[in-house]
């Protein structure tokens, strides 16, 4: 058993690590900062995810607490994307090469 | 629900989530998560209560169904955007769309928007004094296509039958 648990947390460390450097890499080729956000707030948030899975699989974290963790994450990683797409708006960053944008201009500040 | 029961009930929740992250039960641990879950509803503004409009069965049933499809959500879209970020060319067609969201309660529109952006490729930048969402999507031609029925099927399923009809204001 205790192997087991040994061998999830180590795929869900290299699966979870290897996430986390795509959303890096992300961050960095994609053009602007509203595709940006889609790495960071969402590849970014996956990997913490499998990262959490393999420390309740080490013990390292008792598994109540990681299913806490689990969903605050969950709910503050959109809302934290929303909040600094929206700010990005107001501060008058429009998309680069875009195909399309329905967006009004921002209100005056 | 009397205001007094359900203040009751958010006081036991937040002393579970203490006692959760504390990881321990022992009665100091708890008193203490006692009186910070009192001190979090003290201090916490009052939060708009919207009217159950279906039966507390249906409306865990839908929060179940709901829960299911945002579990889903994440994770093909943790692996979508993944596969664009790592393929040579990175084909990507972004743009911001706008589309109407049909709620018509403050909760509704809250969690349509939390849901829209653990939709792959898609991530909602601002909210319109008229409900629309403003959506930024990674293949806008694509998100086009589905984007109002899918809205329509996400509200249905967090407002009851009748959802998707007039906005909130």
């Amino acid at each position: 058993m205790t192997a087991l648990l040994q061998g999830l947390a180590i795929v869900a460390i290299l699966v979870g690590t290897g996430f986390s450097v795509v959303a890096v890499a992300g961050y960095i080729r994609l053009p602007d900062v509203y595709c940006r956000l889609h790495a960071a707030g969402k590849v970014g948030v996956f990997g913490v995810t499998l990262l959490l899975v393999a420390s309740v699989a080490l013990g390292a974290q008792q598994p109540g607490k990681a299913v806490l963790l689990l969903l605050f994450l969950v709910l503050a990683g959109p809302a934290t994307s929303h909040a600094l797409a929206s700010a990005a708006y107001r501060m008058g960053l429009g998309p680069r090469a875009a195909r399309r944008n329905d967006l009004p201009p921002p209100p005056p500040r | 629900m009397s205001r007094r029961l359900r203040l009751a009930a958010e006081w036991l929740a937040l002393l579970l989530a203490y006692a959760a992250l504390t990881g321990s039960a022992h009665p100091g641990n708890l008193a203490l998560g006692a009186l910070v879950a009192a001190g979090v509803l003290a201090l916490r503004p009052p939060l708009p209560q919207a009217p159950l409009r279906r039966g507390p069965a249906a409306a865990a049933l839908a929060a179940l169904r709901f829960a299911a499809r945002l579990a889903a959500d994440i994770v093909r879209c943790g692996i979508q955007v993944t596969a664009l970020v790592v393929h040579p060319r990175m084909p990507i067609r972004p743009g911001i769309l706008a589309v109407r969201s049909g709620c018509r309660t403050p909760a509704g529109l809250a969690l349509s928007a939390h849901a829209i952006t653990v939709t792959p490729g898609e991530l909602v930048v601002e909210i319109g004094r008229d409900g629309t969402f403003y959506v930024h999507c990674l293949d806008v031609e694509a998100s086009a296509r589905a984007a109002e029925a899918d809205q329509a099927r996400r509200c249905a399923l967090l407002e009851g039958p009748g959802g998707g009809g007039e906005d909130a204001r």
